[in-house]
Protein backbone atom coordinates (compact mmCIF):
# COMPACT_ATOMS: atom_id res chain seq x y z
CA UNK A 1 0.00 0.00 0.00
CA UNK A 2 2.97 2.62 0.72
CA UNK A 3 4.75 1.45 -2.18
CA UNK A 4 1.71 2.45 -4.10
CA UNK A 5 1.25 5.72 -2.54
CA UNK A 6 4.58 6.46 -3.08
CA UNK A 7 4.31 5.92 -6.76
CA UNK A 8 1.56 8.11 -7.02
CA UNK A 9 2.84 10.96 -5.23
CA UNK A 10 5.69 10.35 -7.59
CA UNK A 11 3.63 10.06 -10.17
CA UNK A 12 1.56 12.85 -9.59
CA UNK A 13 4.19 15.54 -8.80
CA UNK A 14 6.43 14.70 -11.93
CA UNK A 15 2.78 14.86 -14.23
CA UNK A 16 1.80 18.52 -12.76
CA UNK A 17 6.46 19.45 -13.52
CA UNK A 18 7.91 19.44 -10.30
CA UNK A 19 10.58 19.48 -9.99
CA UNK A 20 12.43 15.92 -9.23
CA UNK A 21 14.20 17.02 -6.17
CA UNK A 22 11.43 18.92 -4.68
CA UNK A 23 9.25 15.82 -5.31
CA UNK A 24 11.42 13.54 -3.64
CA UNK A 25 11.83 15.73 -0.22
CA UNK A 26 7.95 16.24 0.20
CA UNK A 27 7.68 12.57 -0.26
CA UNK A 28 10.68 11.84 2.24
CA UNK A 29 8.94 13.92 4.51
CA UNK A 30 5.31 12.40 3.71
CA UNK A 31 6.63 8.61 4.62
CA UNK A 32 5.83 6.64 7.93
CA UNK A 33 10.01 5.24 9.62
CA UNK A 34 9.88 1.86 10.73
CA UNK A 35 10.42 1.80 14.64
CA UNK A 36 12.62 -1.11 14.61
CA UNK A 37 14.75 -0.53 11.51
CA UNK A 38 14.65 3.34 11.38
CA UNK A 39 14.09 3.35 7.25
CA UNK A 40 10.86 5.05 5.66
CA UNK A 41 8.35 2.83 3.74
CA UNK A 42 8.35 2.55 0.94
CA UNK A 43 11.85 2.92 -0.53
CA UNK A 44 11.91 4.30 -4.26
CA UNK A 45 13.67 5.53 -7.46
CA UNK A 46 12.73 7.83 -9.53
CA UNK A 47 13.79 8.59 -12.71
CA UNK A 48 12.73 11.50 -15.63
CA UNK A 49 13.85 11.65 -18.57
CA UNK A 50 13.47 14.44 -21.23
CA UNK A 51 13.40 14.18 -24.87
CA UNK A 52 16.88 16.09 -24.76
CA UNK A 53 18.10 12.76 -23.32
CA UNK A 54 18.95 14.72 -19.66
CA UNK A 55 18.27 12.64 -17.31
CA UNK A 56 17.53 12.85 -13.41
CA UNK A 57 17.52 10.33 -10.96
CA UNK A 58 16.68 10.54 -7.40
CA UNK A 59 16.82 7.19 -5.35
CA UNK A 60 16.29 6.39 -1.68
CA UNK A 61 17.07 3.15 -0.23
CA UNK A 62 16.89 0.70 -3.13
CA UNK A 63 19.80 -1.30 -4.96
CA UNK A 64 21.37 2.02 -7.49
CA UNK A 65 19.92 2.18 -10.73
CA UNK A 66 22.31 0.64 -13.34
CA UNK A 67 23.55 2.47 -16.61
CA UNK A 68 24.26 -0.08 -19.42
CA UNK A 69 26.15 1.54 -22.05
CA UNK A 70 27.81 -0.27 -25.25
CA UNK A 71 27.70 -3.57 -23.27
CA UNK A 72 29.08 -2.49 -20.01
CA UNK A 73 27.60 -1.40 -16.74
CA UNK A 74 28.68 2.48 -16.29
CA UNK A 75 29.29 3.77 -13.04
CA UNK A 76 26.74 7.08 -12.55
CA UNK A 77 27.97 9.83 -9.58
CA UNK A 78 25.79 10.26 -7.53
CA UNK A 79 25.02 13.09 -4.74
CA UNK A 80 23.57 12.46 -1.49
CA UNK A 81 21.28 14.97 0.01
CA UNK A 82 20.36 14.60 3.42
CA UNK A 83 18.06 16.78 5.64
CA UNK A 84 18.31 17.42 9.62
CA UNK A 85 14.81 16.63 9.84
CA UNK A 86 14.84 13.18 8.05
CA UNK A 87 17.10 11.63 10.76
CA UNK A 88 20.65 10.11 9.13
CA UNK A 89 18.02 9.13 5.93
CA UNK A 90 19.61 10.09 2.89
CA UNK A 91 18.49 10.51 -0.77
CA UNK A 92 20.69 10.24 -3.62
CA UNK A 93 20.60 12.51 -6.75
CA UNK A 94 22.22 12.39 -10.23
CA UNK A 95 21.99 13.67 -13.47
CA UNK A 96 22.96 11.74 -16.69
CA UNK A 97 22.66 12.81 -20.74
CA UNK A 98 21.61 9.53 -22.58
CA UNK A 99 23.15 8.62 -25.17
CA UNK A 100 20.87 6.35 -28.02
CA UNK A 101 21.52 2.25 -27.20
CA UNK A 102 21.24 3.12 -23.54
CA UNK A 103 19.41 1.20 -20.43
CA UNK A 104 18.77 1.96 -17.32
CA UNK A 105 17.66 -0.94 -15.00
CA UNK A 106 15.69 -0.31 -11.62
CA UNK A 107 15.00 -3.08 -9.68
CA UNK A 108 13.73 -3.47 -5.71
CA UNK A 109 16.24 -5.20 -3.32
CA UNK A 110 14.15 -8.37 -3.43
CA UNK A 111 15.99 -9.34 -6.68
CA UNK A 112 19.68 -7.92 -6.01
CA UNK A 113 19.09 -10.22 -2.46
CA UNK A 114 17.33 -13.41 -4.66
CA UNK A 115 18.51 -16.54 -3.25
CA UNK A 116 19.36 -14.91 -0.26
CA UNK A 117 20.01 -18.33 2.26
CA UNK A 118 20.42 -21.16 -0.57
CA UNK A 119 23.44 -23.16 -1.22
CA UNK A 120 24.93 -21.58 -3.90
CA UNK A 121 24.01 -18.30 -2.86
CA UNK A 122 23.98 -17.93 0.91
CA UNK A 123 24.44 -13.96 0.45
CA UNK A 124 22.06 -13.64 -2.84
CA UNK A 125 22.70 -12.79 -6.18
CA UNK A 126 23.89 -9.69 -5.52
CA UNK A 127 24.28 -6.18 -7.60
CA UNK A 128 27.61 -6.85 -9.11
CA UNK A 129 26.52 -10.39 -10.24
CA UNK A 130 23.49 -9.50 -10.90
CA UNK A 131 24.96 -6.48 -13.46
CA UNK A 132 27.41 -8.94 -15.19
CA UNK A 133 23.96 -11.54 -15.99
CA UNK A 134 22.64 -8.16 -17.53
CA UNK A 135 25.45 -7.37 -19.65
CA UNK A 136 26.16 -10.79 -20.97
CA UNK A 137 22.27 -11.33 -21.80
CA UNK A 138 22.36 -8.17 -24.15
CA UNK A 139 26.13 -9.23 -25.30
CA UNK A 140 24.10 -12.27 -26.76
CA UNK A 141 20.35 -10.52 -27.67
CA UNK A 142 21.92 -6.84 -28.44
CA UNK A 143 18.48 -5.49 -29.98
CA UNK A 144 16.62 -7.59 -27.00
CA UNK A 145 13.33 -4.94 -25.98
CA UNK A 146 12.48 -3.23 -22.63
CA UNK A 147 10.19 -5.53 -21.97
CA UNK A 148 11.82 -8.73 -22.60
CA UNK A 149 14.65 -7.77 -20.56
CA UNK A 150 12.70 -6.80 -17.48
CA UNK A 151 11.08 -10.48 -17.95
CA UNK A 152 14.84 -12.17 -17.85
CA UNK A 153 15.77 -10.40 -14.92
CA UNK A 154 12.53 -11.34 -12.86
CA UNK A 155 12.06 -14.67 -14.27
CA UNK A 156 15.81 -15.43 -13.14
CA UNK A 157 15.53 -14.09 -9.54
CA UNK A 158 12.81 -15.80 -8.76
CA UNK A 159 14.45 -19.35 -10.15
CA UNK A 160 17.03 -18.38 -7.48
CA UNK A 161 14.26 -17.87 -4.92
CA UNK A 162 13.32 -21.73 -5.61
CA UNK A 163 10.54 -20.51 -7.77
CA UNK A 164 9.02 -18.56 -5.06
CA UNK A 165 9.93 -15.10 -4.33
CA UNK A 166 11.31 -14.31 -0.64
CA UNK A 167 10.66 -10.82 -0.77
CA UNK A 168 8.82 -8.61 -3.57
CA UNK A 169 10.31 -8.36 -6.55
CA UNK A 170 10.31 -5.40 -8.89
CA UNK A 171 12.01 -4.52 -12.61
CA UNK A 172 11.70 -1.78 -14.52
CA UNK A 173 13.62 -1.50 -17.84
CA UNK A 174 14.48 1.50 -19.45
CA UNK A 175 15.61 1.55 -23.21
CA UNK A 176 16.64 4.86 -25.17
CA UNK A 177 16.59 3.93 -28.80
CA UNK A 178 14.96 5.07 -31.67
CA UNK A 179 10.86 4.37 -31.87
CA UNK A 180 9.52 1.72 -33.82
CA UNK A 181 7.00 2.18 -36.25
CA UNK A 182 3.97 -0.49 -37.97
CA UNK A 183 2.00 0.16 -40.41
CA UNK A 184 -1.14 -1.44 -40.38
CA UNK A 185 -3.35 -1.73 -43.37
CA UNK A 186 -6.86 -2.94 -43.09
CA UNK A 187 -9.16 -3.15 -45.66
CA UNK A 188 -9.46 -2.00 -49.34
CA UNK A 189 -9.98 2.19 -50.64
CA UNK A 190 -13.00 3.27 -51.06
CA UNK A 191 -12.03 4.37 -54.77
CA UNK A 192 -10.27 1.32 -56.82
CA UNK A 193 -8.18 4.21 -58.40
CA UNK A 194 -6.83 4.46 -55.30
CA UNK A 195 -5.04 1.01 -54.79
CA UNK A 196 -1.81 1.98 -56.63
CA UNK A 197 -1.35 4.52 -54.42
CA UNK A 198 -2.28 2.72 -51.15
CA UNK A 199 0.53 -0.40 -52.38
CA UNK A 200 3.20 2.33 -53.15
CA UNK A 201 2.64 4.19 -49.95
CA UNK A 202 3.09 0.71 -47.95
CA UNK A 203 6.21 -0.45 -50.30
CA UNK A 204 7.87 2.99 -48.90
CA UNK A 205 7.09 2.42 -45.80
CA UNK A 206 10.12 2.84 -43.02
CA UNK A 207 9.18 -0.12 -40.10
CA UNK A 208 7.02 -3.08 -39.70
CA UNK A 209 4.61 -3.78 -42.23
CA UNK A 210 1.00 -5.49 -41.47
CA UNK A 211 -2.10 -6.50 -43.64
CA UNK A 212 -5.32 -7.29 -42.46
CA UNK A 213 -8.00 -8.63 -44.85
CA UNK A 214 -7.95 -10.89 -47.90
CA UNK A 215 -9.44 -8.77 -50.36
CA UNK A 216 -6.70 -6.12 -49.00
CA UNK A 217 -3.96 -8.58 -49.50
CA UNK A 218 -5.00 -9.51 -53.19
CA UNK A 219 -5.08 -5.50 -53.46
CA UNK A 220 -1.19 -5.45 -52.24
CA UNK A 221 -0.27 -8.29 -54.09
CA UNK A 222 -1.53 -7.44 -57.54
CA UNK A 223 -0.23 -4.26 -57.49
CA UNK A 224 3.21 -4.83 -56.09
CA UNK A 225 3.43 -8.40 -58.38
CA UNK A 226 4.30 -10.26 -54.75
CA UNK A 227 3.21 -13.80 -54.22
CA UNK A 228 1.07 -14.69 -51.50
CA UNK A 229 0.21 -18.08 -49.92
CA UNK A 230 -1.66 -19.31 -47.00
CA UNK A 231 0.49 -20.23 -44.14
CA UNK A 232 -0.99 -23.74 -43.04
CA UNK A 233 1.67 -24.06 -40.07
CA UNK A 234 -1.08 -23.40 -37.46
CA UNK A 235 -4.56 -24.27 -37.61
CA UNK A 236 -6.80 -22.35 -35.04
CA UNK A 237 -10.69 -22.59 -35.09
CA UNK A 238 -10.90 -19.46 -33.65
CA UNK A 239 -8.57 -17.22 -35.90
CA UNK A 240 -8.64 -17.46 -39.53
CA UNK A 241 -4.78 -18.93 -41.24
CA UNK A 242 -2.83 -15.76 -41.87
CA UNK A 243 -1.06 -15.34 -45.14
CA UNK A 244 2.80 -14.74 -46.51
CA UNK A 245 3.80 -11.83 -48.49
CA UNK A 246 7.51 -11.53 -49.02
CA UNK A 247 8.56 -8.46 -47.25
CA UNK A 248 5.20 -7.92 -45.26
CA UNK A 249 5.72 -9.10 -41.33
CA UNK A 250 2.19 -10.00 -41.10
CA UNK A 251 -0.81 -10.99 -43.90
CA UNK A 252 -3.48 -11.79 -41.57
CA UNK A 253 -7.63 -12.02 -42.21
CA UNK A 254 -9.40 -8.45 -41.05
CA UNK A 255 -12.50 -8.55 -39.18
CA UNK A 256 -12.25 -11.85 -37.30
CA UNK A 257 -8.40 -11.25 -36.54
CA UNK A 258 -8.95 -7.57 -35.56
CA UNK A 259 -12.03 -8.20 -33.45
CA UNK A 260 -9.79 -10.37 -31.41
CA UNK A 261 -6.93 -8.28 -31.13
CA UNK A 262 -9.38 -5.61 -29.55
CA UNK A 263 -10.37 -8.23 -27.09
CA UNK A 264 -6.92 -9.26 -25.94
CA UNK A 265 -5.79 -5.46 -25.62
CA UNK A 266 -8.68 -5.13 -23.58
CA UNK A 267 -7.65 -8.12 -21.27
CA UNK A 268 -4.41 -7.66 -21.10
CA UNK A 269 -3.81 -11.27 -21.39
CA UNK A 270 -2.26 -12.94 -24.21
CA UNK A 271 -3.23 -16.24 -25.30
CA UNK A 272 -0.28 -18.91 -25.69
CA UNK A 273 -2.03 -20.02 -29.31
CA UNK A 274 -0.15 -18.39 -32.12
CA UNK A 275 -2.37 -17.40 -34.86
CA UNK A 276 -2.92 -14.26 -36.82
CA UNK A 277 -4.06 -12.28 -33.70
CA UNK A 278 -1.88 -13.08 -30.97
CA UNK A 279 1.16 -12.46 -34.15
CA UNK A 280 -0.84 -8.90 -35.04
CA UNK A 281 -0.52 -8.40 -30.76
CA UNK A 282 2.68 -9.20 -30.39
CA UNK A 283 3.80 -6.99 -33.49
CA UNK A 284 1.91 -3.80 -31.89
CA UNK A 285 3.31 -4.41 -28.48
CA UNK A 286 6.86 -4.09 -30.04
CA UNK A 287 6.46 -1.17 -32.13
CA UNK A 288 5.89 2.44 -30.56
CA UNK A 289 3.96 4.30 -33.52
CA UNK A 290 1.44 2.58 -35.33
CA UNK A 291 -0.30 4.13 -38.24
CA UNK A 292 -3.05 2.52 -39.66
CA UNK A 293 -4.63 2.63 -42.88
CA UNK A 294 -8.35 1.92 -43.43
CA UNK A 295 -9.96 1.31 -46.29
CA UNK A 296 -13.81 1.98 -46.41
CA UNK A 297 -15.40 0.19 -49.18
CA UNK A 298 -18.06 -2.08 -47.94
CA UNK A 299 -17.25 -5.91 -48.54
CA UNK A 300 -20.91 -7.26 -49.57
CA UNK A 301 -20.51 -10.86 -48.89
CA UNK A 302 -20.45 -9.53 -44.94
CA UNK A 303 -23.47 -8.02 -44.88
CA UNK A 304 -25.44 -11.45 -45.38
CA UNK A 305 -28.02 -10.82 -42.28
CA UNK A 306 -26.79 -14.41 -41.38
CA UNK A 307 -23.54 -13.44 -40.26
CA UNK A 308 -22.37 -12.38 -37.00
CA UNK A 309 -22.83 -8.67 -36.10
CA UNK A 310 -19.75 -7.95 -35.75
CA UNK A 311 -18.36 -8.64 -39.12
CA UNK A 312 -17.45 -5.48 -41.09
CA UNK A 313 -17.98 -3.22 -38.18
CA UNK A 314 -14.06 -2.39 -39.38
CA UNK A 315 -14.50 1.46 -38.35
CA UNK A 316 -16.07 0.49 -34.70
CA UNK A 317 -12.63 -2.46 -34.00
CA UNK A 318 -10.21 -0.13 -35.01
CA UNK A 319 -11.70 2.80 -32.81
CA UNK A 320 -11.66 0.53 -29.78
CA UNK A 321 -8.06 -0.53 -30.56
CA UNK A 322 -7.14 2.49 -31.06
CA UNK A 323 -8.37 3.89 -27.77
CA UNK A 324 -6.50 1.01 -26.24
CA UNK A 325 -3.16 1.79 -27.58
CA UNK A 326 -3.14 5.52 -26.73
CA UNK A 327 -4.78 5.29 -22.97
CA UNK A 328 -3.43 1.56 -22.08
CA UNK A 329 -0.24 1.17 -24.11
CA UNK A 330 0.91 4.46 -24.51
CA UNK A 331 1.42 4.09 -28.01
CA UNK A 332 1.55 6.74 -30.65
CA UNK A 333 -1.09 6.71 -32.92
CA UNK A 334 -2.22 7.86 -36.32
CA UNK A 335 -5.47 7.00 -38.58
CA UNK A 336 -6.10 7.28 -42.24
CA UNK A 337 -9.31 6.52 -43.75
CA UNK A 338 -9.30 5.90 -47.40
CA UNK B 1 -1.07 -34.48 -48.07
CA UNK B 2 1.09 -34.20 -51.11
CA UNK B 3 -0.13 -32.47 -54.27
CA UNK B 4 -0.60 -35.32 -57.18
CA UNK B 5 -0.13 -34.81 -61.04
CA UNK B 6 -4.25 -33.73 -61.65
CA UNK B 7 -5.13 -36.38 -63.96
CA UNK B 8 -9.09 -37.64 -64.75
CA UNK B 9 -9.20 -39.18 -62.04
CA UNK B 10 -7.96 -36.98 -59.64
CA UNK B 11 -10.97 -35.05 -57.39
CA UNK B 12 -9.54 -31.67 -56.74
CA UNK B 13 -10.89 -30.39 -53.54
CA UNK B 14 -10.95 -26.58 -52.59
CA UNK B 15 -11.79 -25.65 -49.08
CA UNK B 16 -12.13 -21.94 -48.90
CA UNK B 17 -11.01 -19.62 -45.59
CA UNK B 18 -12.25 -16.46 -46.38
CA UNK B 19 -13.50 -14.49 -43.12
CA UNK B 20 -17.33 -15.73 -44.04
CA UNK B 21 -16.66 -19.45 -44.18
CA UNK B 22 -14.39 -19.60 -41.63
CA UNK B 23 -16.81 -18.19 -39.23
CA UNK B 24 -19.28 -20.10 -40.02
CA UNK B 25 -17.36 -23.58 -39.86
CA UNK B 26 -14.69 -24.33 -42.48
CA UNK B 27 -12.30 -25.23 -39.60
CA UNK B 28 -14.43 -28.56 -39.61
CA UNK B 29 -13.03 -29.41 -42.75
CA UNK B 30 -9.46 -30.38 -41.58
CA UNK B 31 -10.95 -34.07 -40.38
CA UNK B 32 -12.31 -34.32 -44.07
CA UNK B 33 -9.52 -36.53 -44.97
CA UNK B 34 -10.05 -38.88 -42.03
CA UNK B 35 -14.00 -39.69 -43.52
CA UNK B 36 -12.61 -40.39 -46.97
CA UNK B 37 -13.51 -44.06 -47.76
CA UNK B 38 -10.28 -45.91 -48.43
CA UNK B 39 -10.93 -46.57 -51.95
CA UNK B 40 -10.81 -43.03 -52.65
CA UNK B 41 -7.58 -41.73 -50.90
CA UNK B 42 -5.46 -42.19 -53.34
CA UNK B 43 -8.05 -40.10 -55.60
CA UNK B 44 -8.61 -36.75 -53.49
CA UNK B 45 -6.05 -34.10 -53.42
CA UNK B 46 -7.41 -31.51 -50.34
CA UNK B 47 -6.29 -27.92 -50.74
CA UNK B 48 -6.77 -25.25 -48.69
CA UNK B 49 -7.59 -21.92 -50.12
CA UNK B 50 -7.63 -17.99 -49.43
CA UNK B 51 -10.83 -16.26 -50.46
CA UNK B 52 -12.58 -17.81 -53.22
CA UNK B 53 -14.82 -15.05 -53.61
CA UNK B 54 -18.01 -17.35 -53.66
CA UNK B 55 -19.32 -15.20 -50.87
CA UNK B 56 -20.17 -12.07 -53.40
CA UNK B 57 -21.68 -14.78 -55.89
CA UNK B 58 -23.56 -16.74 -53.63
CA UNK B 59 -26.38 -15.10 -51.16
CA UNK B 60 -29.56 -16.26 -49.51
CA UNK B 61 -29.92 -20.26 -49.08
CA UNK B 62 -26.60 -20.51 -50.79
CA UNK B 63 -24.56 -19.63 -47.17
CA UNK B 64 -20.72 -20.21 -46.39
CA UNK B 65 -18.68 -22.50 -46.28
CA UNK B 66 -17.67 -23.06 -49.19
CA UNK B 67 -16.00 -26.19 -50.76
CA UNK B 68 -15.47 -26.49 -54.37
CA UNK B 69 -15.00 -30.18 -55.87
CA UNK B 70 -13.48 -29.97 -58.53
CA UNK B 71 -15.91 -27.39 -60.28
CA UNK B 72 -18.25 -28.08 -58.54
CA UNK B 73 -19.43 -25.39 -55.48
CA UNK B 74 -20.67 -27.04 -52.76
CA UNK B 75 -22.55 -24.45 -50.23
CA UNK B 76 -23.23 -24.66 -46.65
CA UNK B 77 -20.77 -27.30 -47.44
CA UNK B 78 -20.28 -29.90 -44.36
CA UNK B 79 -17.87 -33.19 -44.46
CA UNK B 80 -20.89 -35.13 -45.24
CA UNK B 81 -22.33 -32.89 -48.30
CA UNK B 82 -18.93 -32.44 -49.48
CA UNK B 83 -18.45 -36.50 -48.95
CA UNK B 84 -21.51 -37.31 -51.36
CA UNK B 85 -20.55 -34.70 -53.44
CA UNK B 86 -17.09 -36.27 -54.01
CA UNK B 87 -18.60 -39.93 -54.18
CA UNK B 88 -20.52 -38.28 -57.06
CA UNK B 89 -18.02 -37.15 -58.88
CA UNK B 90 -15.88 -40.50 -58.93
CA UNK B 91 -18.63 -42.24 -60.21
CA UNK B 92 -19.45 -44.47 -56.94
Amino acid sequence: MLASLTATMALEYMSGDCMIARAAEIIMDALPICRTRRISYSTFSIVDAAADGTVRLIEYANPPVLLIRDGAAVEIGRIPVGKPRWGGRVLHYAEIKARAGDRLVLVSDGITQAGLGRADTPLGWGYDQMARTLTRQLEAAPDLSARDLSQFLLSRAIRMDGDKTGDDMTCACIYFRRPRPLLLLTGPPFYTERDAEVARYLERFDGRKAVCGGTTSDIIARELKLPVSMDMGNFDPEIPNTSIMPGIDLVSEGCVTLAKVAEILESGVVPSNRNGATRLVDLIQQSDQIEFVVGTAVNPAHQDPCLPMELDIRRNVLKRILRLLETKYLKETKVTFI
Amino acid sequence: MTRKETTMETIRIRICLGTACHVLGASQFQHLADHLPASLRDRVQIEWTRCLGLCREYSGQDQPPYVMVNDQVVTRASIPSVLACIRTQAGD
